[in-house]
């Protein structure tokens, strides 16, 4: 049994009034995502409360674990993962985009986001200083030159074998086989069903 | 939400959970995934920035109801949670911010386009009861259904 609501009185980032607003205005609560005064009430609020934001039943372990101090190292560890493999995956799809292979890019670029992560795993030396120099170099602001994180792509080149390529040739090969042939099944329903109307 | 948003899921958050000893407990977002792609009434949803998975919200569309007598259908969120490095413990200011309003934010979106006047309601962790306090929902206490937790629950939007 639930009781009656227990209303709070602050200045809200989600208040019914603002929302009213954005939906008269666009037609889109997320459009307030583009207003600078907005976002930074929501930062503010998420800063204020240490960015614990889970709900639902399942998500207790998982907070249970981000929030427990003894983690904090474990957390840095996967803020570095979280930057390099950013820095990787963002140029790994501009390059795979140049590669012209339509239907087939999806299937193709996540099982390539695969093959980095295990390359990653085990690293050779030469790697592993490039993944230290483009991760302190991740530290200077936006907007300063970044030389190390220029060699990204041919990185990512160093890093595939040939068996790699190999394994991302048949998949987006059996991508493209696999959609194509859905195309057809389609156009035959749609065939045969013009053919009942007629 | 796709496989590949899953699969960040499991090489980089779930890590956590294993240097938790709680391994198995990474495991249901696969199920929600699943349970997303073959029953309508569960939608699974990701903030993806610079090719990586920030945010992750599931929520079913259509069976529950308002905590209010009037039993106004809504938006549940079943799920919601932000990575593990946007903490202020960790840098300061955290990489990222705002992503668990903008999570928020759509599940209210998702309720005003099915019709439900943006009314959402879920259930906090203890650790975050704060923050929906802070952001103006509604609480109506302690829910014996849900192990106790408490449950929050946003009116309509009517504009």
């Amino acid at each position: 049994m639930l009781l009656g609501p227990n209303f709070q009185t602050e200045a809200l980032a989600l208040d019914e009034r603002k929302l009213a607003e954005q939906w008269e205005k666009t037609g889109s609560f997320m459009d307030l995502c583009r207003d600078e005064t907005w976002l930074d009430e929501a930062a503010r609020i998420e800063d204020e409360c240490d960015g614990r934001v889970e709900a639902g039943l399942a998500m207790r372990a998982y907070a249970k674990a981000k929030y427990d101090p003894a983690l904090a190292d474990v957390r840095k560890g996967l803020r570095r993962k979280m930057r390099l493999q950013s820095i990787l995956f963002v140029e790994l799809n501009r390059w795979m985009k140049e590669w012209d292979i339509g239907v087939a890019f999806e299937e193709t670029y996540t099982e390539a986001r695969q093959l980095v992560r295990a390359h990653l795993k085990q690293p050779s030396p030469a790697l592993s200083d490039w993944i230290e120099a483009v991760l302190e170099e991740d530290k200077q602001p936006d907007d300063a030159d970044k030389p190390v994180r220029s060699q990204t792509r041919a990185q990512l080149t160093l890093m595939m074998t040939d068996d790699d390529w190999k394994t991302l040739a048949q998949v987006a090969a059996a991508a493209a086989a696999d959609i194509a042939s859905a195309s057809v099944h389609k156009a035959s329903q749609v065939e045969s069903n013009i053919t009942v109307a007629a | 939400m796709t496989s590949q948003h899953l699969k960040d899921y499991y090489d980089v958050w779930a890590e956590m959970l294993e240097e938790a000893e709680q391994p198995d407990e990474g495991w249901p977002w696969d199920y929600k995934l699943r349970q997303a792609q073959q029953e309508e009434r569960f939608e699974a949803y990701a903030i993806e920035v610079e090719g990586i998975v920030h945010g992750l919200l599931y929520i079913e569309t259509q069976w529950h109801r308002s905590g209010l007598p009037q039993r106004y259908p809504l938006v549940y969120v079943q799920a919601l949670t932000v990575a593990p490095w946007n903490r202020k413990d960790l840098e300061d200011p955290p990489y990222l911010r705002g992503v668990g309003t903008m999570l928020l934010t759509f599940a209210r979106e998702r309720s005003q386009q099915l019709g439900y006047q943006s009314r959402v309601g879920l259930h906090s962790i203890p650790e975050a009861e704060g923050f929906y306090h802070r952001v103006g929902m509604p609480s109506y206490g302690p829910d014996p259904d849900k192990e106790g937790l408490i449950y929050f629950e946003y009116g309509a939007v009517r504009p």
